[in-house]
C-alpha cells in the first residue's frame, strides 16, 4: 500500500503544518512555567515584566526604546498527540485509485506533518473493530512504521466507527487531535455515538470524508445487480435517469446530514472524492478549511 | 466502386455471434456499490422494451460492429474503377452464342453491334495489345494477343455468331489462361446479350441490344399407343412484359396442326398438342408472331423408328432361344451372311467358312470347335466371374444335366465350365467373334430361368451393336450426338446437306446448326433433330444482374483497390475500441 507513498509526496507537504489544534490547546508560554522540553514557540503578545519571568523573554529593543521591562509572550504548541483513526473496511476497496489507496495518502500526509511537528502520532486503522496499528510516538521512526502499516494493510471487512472509536478511547488515555478518516456512508446514527464520546474526552476530532465519484454521481444504465460489497446483500434495479437523480439527492442529503452533524458539534468536516488529488486537497481544501497552515 | 471479393461479406454473419455474446454479457451485468441502504427503495425506471435496448446497445458493441463492417469491407477488396490513358493489355470477348443472332430494330444483328463495339475499343486502344475471343460453349480464339489492330479488326469483321449455348466465365478464364493468364490483360471486356453470373468482378460485361423474346424452349413428338398419329408436347417462353396472342404450329411435311393460346409476361407453358392425321417421322414446330431472334421461333423433332437385328439361323429351330433374342431387340431372320448382324447355330456344325459374329448353342464349327461325348454335369464352375456375359446373372440359378466335351481353340476364354466339360466360353480371331453356350438348352432349366434372357442379352451385346435406344429428346447445336446403334455410317450430312466428315472409328459428332441432319448407313436413312440450345432465349436476367453490366462500352478503366483505407480505418476503429475498452475497465473497476 505503501509504496506509492513515496519520499517526493511526503517532501512537497513540508510547507503546511497543523494549525487546528493550537487554537483549542495551545498555552502562553511566559505565562506558566512550561515543564516540557523541545516545544517551539510563536510569537504572540507583549505584557508587563512580573518577578520570576524568564529573563531571556524581556525585549530588551523595547526596554532600550520605551524604558519598560515588557516580556514576549508566545503561543505554547504544545507536544499534542495526533491520533488517527483511518476506515479499511471492505466499501474502501471501491474505485481506482480505490477510496482506501486515497486514504492511506491522507493518513501518510497528517502522520508526516504530525511528526515533523514534533507531535507523537498514533495510527488507528479499524473497520468493524479496531485493526493493530500504532501506539503515538515521537520521532520520524514512526513514520517508516506507519508506511509501513499501510502498505501491509489490506480493506476488509463491515464498518463500525462508533464500536472502533470505542476501542480506542478504551486504548488511549490522553485526548488529542483525532483525525478520522472514511466514507462515512452511513446513517449518522453509525458514528454519532462515537464522536460525541471523543468530545466529551476533549479530544480535538477532524472528519475527513473520502469518497469516490462513483459513489456521488454513479455510471449505470439498464437491470442491474446492485450488490452491498461489505454485507453482499444484492438488490436488483432497472436504473434509469430518473434512479439516477434520486440516488444522487440521496448522497448529497447523506452528506448535508454528516456536515450538519459537524457543524453542531464543532468539528471541522472535509469532504473529498479520489479524482481530486491528494495534495491539492491538502493545499487547498485542508489549508482553507483551516485544519492546516 | 466495386467490391472485387464480395463473398467476404459472408463473414457479417459473425456480428450475429458478437450480438449473442453483447446480450449474454449484459445479463450479467451487477454493481458492487460501497452502501446498499443508498440504492434501496429507488424508484426503478420503467421503459420501454426499446428504450431498454437502447440502453444495452451500448456505444462500445456499436464500435465493434463498426470494426467487423470495415474489416470485412477491407476483405471484400474495394476498388475504385479509374480512368485510365493506356493499357497493358486489352482481351475483347464476344458472346457468340446463338442468341447473337437476334436481329435488332436498326436491322444489324446483336453480333454485328457487338463486333462495332469491340472495333471502337480498339480504335481507342490503337497501340495495345489485344486479343478477341469469341465465347460460346465452343469458344475460339479469334485473334491471338498482338499489336497489329488492323489484323484484329479484319478477324472480328471475319466472325460471324455461332449457333451454340452460352459460354461460360470458367470457359473464359480457361481461354484467357491458355493466351498468358488473366494477369496479362488489365481489361477484359465482355461484349454479350445477357450477363454472367459468374464472371470475375474485374471484367466488365457490356449489354449489347436486348428485346422481348418469343420462343419454343421444348419440342418432342411420340407415336400414340394406338398408332393412330403422334402426340406434339412443346413448351413455348413469353420472355416479354405483355400478353402475346401466339400460335403454336406443328409440321410433318404432310400435315400441320395449331394451336393458339395467350401467354401471360414472363410464362413459360408447357402445351400438349395432339396430332392424330400426322404419319411423317419428321417434325417441325413453330411460334408465330415471328420475332427477332428466328432461330428459337422454330424448333425440330425427328421420330425414329427402332432398327432390328438382322440374325441368319442354321441348324434346328428352337423357339426359347428366339423368344430370348426377341426380347432383347427387335430380329429379323435373313438368309444371305452379308446381310446377318448375328449367325446362330444351334444343335448343328457349321463350316469353317462361318465369318463374323456368331452364337454356337449345342453346335460347334468345323476345324475350330469340335463337340464330344456328352457328360454328365456336376457342380458348374464359374472360371471368370467378372466376364460381362455374366452381368446379371447367377449361374448357380442354372441346372444342366449334361453338356458335351468340346475342343477349343486355345486362345478361348472359358466362363463357366463343370470339371473338363466347358459350359460357355468366347472366342475371337481375325474374321469371328464367338460365344459358345455348350448344353442343348433343351436338356437344363436355362429356357425357364430368369437368367437365359439375361444371358443372351449379354452374349448378344458382346456380338452386335444393339439398336440405339428411343429417345424423346432432341440434341442441342454443339452437344455430342451418338451415331450409334443405326448401323454402319456411310455419310452424313448436314441441314444444307453438305457432307460432314467423320474421323476414321469416331461415331459422335458435333453439330454446328440447327435442322435436320441427315445419317446414312446400311441400314437407311436417319434423321437426326437439332436445335438451338433453349437456354439461349431466355433474356430476361434477374435485376441484380443488369445492375452488375454496363450500359456501353466505358472510354477506360482501372482498379484502385481501396482496401488499405478500409484496414486503416479497422485499425483506427479497433484503437478506439480498445481505448473505450481500456476505460470502460476503469469505471467498473472504480465503481466496485
Amino acid at each position: 500500500m505503501a509504496t506509492f507513498i513515496d519520499e517526493a509526496f511526503l517532501q512537497r507537504l513540508s510547507n503546511l503544518r497543523f494549525i487546528v489544534k493550537g487554537r483549542r490547546k495551545g498555552h502562553l508560554a511566559g505565562l506558566h512555567a512550561s515543564p516540557r522540553a523541545g516545544v517551539s514557540l510563536e510569537f504572540a503578545d507583549y505584557r508587563a515584566y512580573a518577578p520570576g519571568d524568564d529573563f531571556r523573554y524581556i525585549d530588551w529593543n523595547v526596554f532600550g526604546r520605551l524604558d519598560r521591562l515588557l516580556v514576549k509572550t508566545y503561543v505554547h504548541e504544545a507536544d499534542l498527540p495526533i491520533y488517527i483513526l483511518t476506515d479499511y473496511s471492505a466499501s474502501m476497496r471501491i474505485g481506482i485509485p480505490s477510496k482506501a489507496h486515497y486514504a492511506s495518502h491522507l493518513t501518510a500526509a497528517m502522520a508526516y506533518l504530525g511528526l515533523r511537528g514534533l507531535d507523537r502520532v498514533g495510527l488507528f486503522p479499524f473497520n468493524d473493530q479496531l485493526i493493530p496499528g500504532l501506539p503515538a510516538r515521537h520521532g520520524m521512526s514512526q513514520m517508516g512504521k506507519v508506511l509501513r502499516l499501510l502498505r501491509d494493510i489490506e480493506p476488509g471487512g463491515r464498518t463500525s466507527v462508533n464500536r472502533a472509536i470505542l476501542e480506542f478511547l478504551s486504548q488511549t488515555r490522553e485526548s488529542g487531535l483525532t483525525i478520522v478518516i472514511g466514507d462515512f456512508l452511513a446513517s449518522g446514527a453509525a458514528f454519532a455515538d462515537g464522536f460525541s464520546r471523543l468530545l466529551h474526552r476533549g479530544d480535538e476530532v477532524v472528519i475527513l470524508q473520502v469518497l469516490d465519484p462513483e459513489d456521488v454521481a454513479p455510471h449505470a444504465a439498464g437491470t442491474t445487480r446492485i450488490v452491498d460489497v461489505e454485507s453482499a446483500e444484492r438488490i436488483t434495479l432497472t436504473i434509469g435517469q430518473r434512479t439516477l437523480e434520486e440516488y444522487a439527492e440521496r448522497v448529497r442529503r447523506n452528506r448535508e446530514r454528516l456536515r450538519a452533524f459537524s457543524f453542531e458539534r464543532g468539528i471541522p468536516y472535509f469532504q473529498t472524492t479520489t479524482d481530486v488529488p491528494v495534495e491539492r486537497f491538502l493545499h487547498e481544501d485542508l489549508r482553507n478549511g483551516g485544519l492546516l497552515k | 466502386m466495386t467490391l472485387l471479393n464480395p463473398a467476404a461479406f459472408y463473414l457479417l454473419f459473425a456480428s450475429l455471434l458478437l450480438l449473442v455474446l453483447h446480450f449474454l454479457r449484459a445479463r450479467e451485468r451487477q454493481r458492487e456499490v460501497s452502501a446498499l441502504f443508498l440504492w434501496e427503495g429507488l424508484p426503478g425506471d420503467p421503459q420501454s422494451r426499446a428504450a431498454r435496448l437502447r440502453q444495452q446497445i451500448d456505444p462500445l458493441l456499436l464500435l465493434q460492429l463498426a470494426i467487423l463492417l470495415a474489416l470485412v469491407t477491407a476483405l471484400a477488396q474495394p476498388a475504385w474503377r479509374v480512368r485510365s490513358a493506356s493499357l497493358s493489355g486489352l482481351a475483347i470477348v464476344l458472346d457468340g452464342s446463338a442468341s447473337m443472332r437476334t436481329v435488332a430494330e436498326d436491322g444489324a444483328t446483336r453480333y454485328e453491334q457487338a463486333v462495332e463495339e469491340a472495333r471502337a475499343l480498339l480504335e481507342q486502344y490503337r497501340s495495345t495489345t489485344a486479343a478477341v475471343i469469341q465465347l460460346s460453349s465452343r469458344p475460339a480464339i479469334l485473334a491471338r494477343p498482338g499489336h497489329d489492330h488492323e489484323d484484329l479488326q479484319n478477324a472480328l469483321l471475319r466472325s460471324d455468331p455461332t449457333w451454340y449455348g452460352d459460354g461460360t466465365a470458367a470457359t473464359l478464364l480457361s481461354l484467357l489462361g491458355s493466351l498468358g493468364g488473366t494477369s496479362r490483360f488489365e481489361r477484359v471486356v465482355v461484349l454479350s446479350d445477357h450477363s454472367f453470373s459468374d464472371m470475375p468482378a474485374s471484367f466488365e460485361t457490356v449489354l449489347v441490344d436486348r428485346a422481348d423474346n418469343l420462343a419454343l424452349t421444348g419440342f418432342s413428338v411420340r407415336g400414340n399407343p394406338d398408332g393412330g398419329g403422334v402426340t406434339a408436347l412443346v413448351t413455348a417462353l413469353n420472355d416479354s412484359d405483355e400478353y402475346q396472342d401466339v400460335t403454336i404450329r406443328i409440321d410433318d411435311r404432310e400435315n400441320q396442326t395449331t394451336l393458339s393460346v395467350l401467354m401471360a409476361p414472363g410464362a413459360e407453358e408447357r402445351f400438349v398438342i395432339p396430332f392424330p392425321n400426322s404419319r411423317g417421322t419428321l417434325f417441325t414446330a413453330s411460334i408465330e408472331p415471328a420475332d427477332g431472334f428466328a432461330a428459337d421461333n422454330r424448333r425440330f423433332f425427328s421420330l425414329e423408328r427402332p432398327i432390328d437385328v438382322r440374325v441368319r439361323w442354321l441348324g434346328s429351330e428352337n423357339r426359347y432361344l428366339m423368344a430370348a433374342l426377341r426380347s432383347v431387340a427387335p430380329v429379323t431372320v435373313v438368309d444371305s451372311p452379308d446381310d446377318a448382324d448375328l449367325t446362330v447355330v444351334y444343335g448343328a456344325r457349321a463350316p469353317a467358312s462361318l465369318a463374323g459374329t456368331v452364337l454356337l448353342v449345342h453346335a460347334g464349327i468345323e476345324d475350330l470347335l469340335t463337340q464330344g461325348e456328352t457328360l454328365p454335369v456336376g457342380r458348374i464352375e464359374v472360371l471368370n466371374a467378372d466376364h460381362p456375359v455374366l452381368t446379371d446373372v447367377d449361374p448357380s440359378n442354372f441346372r444342366i444335366h449334361d453338356a458335351p466335351t468340346a475342343s477349343l481353340p486355345p486362345s478361348t476364354d472359358v466362363v463357366l465350365a463343370a470339371g473338363d466339360v466347358p459350359l460357355l466360353a468366347t472366342y475371337a480371331d481375325e474374321t469371328r467373334t464367338v460365344f459358345y453356350l455348350a448344353p442343348d438348352i433343351l436338356q437344363t432349366n436355362l429356357p425357364i430361368t430368369i437368367d437365359f434372357p439375361l444371358l443372351i442379352r449379354n452374349i448378344v451385346a458382346g456380338l452386335v451393336r444393339l439398336p440405339a435406344e428411343l429417345s424423346y429428346r432432341s440434341a442441342d447445336v454443339g452437344e455430342p450426338i451418338s451415331l450409334a446403334g443405326r448401323g454402319s455410317v456411310t455419310g452424313l450430312y448436314d441441314v444444307e446437306e453438305n457432307p460432314i466428315s467423320l474421323p476414321e472409328g469416331l461415331l459422335t459428332f458435333h453439330p454446328e446448326s440447327p435442322g435436320f441432319h441427315t445419317l446414312i448407313t446400311d441400314r437407311g436413312a436417319f434423321a437426326i433433330a437439332v436445335n438451338v440450345p433453349a437456354a439461349e432465349s431466355a433474356f430476361s436476367p434477374p435485376a441484380e444482374e443488369i445492375e452488375a453490366v454496363q450500359p456501353g462500352v466505358q472510354s477506360t478503366l482501372r482498379y484502385l483497390p481501396l482496401w488499405p483505407v478500409a484496414a486503416a480505418l479497422t485499425i483506427l476503429l479497433l484503437i478506439a475500441e480498445a481505448y473505450i475498452h481500456s476505460g470502460r475497465r476503469s469505471l467498473m473497476r472504480r465503481a466496485r
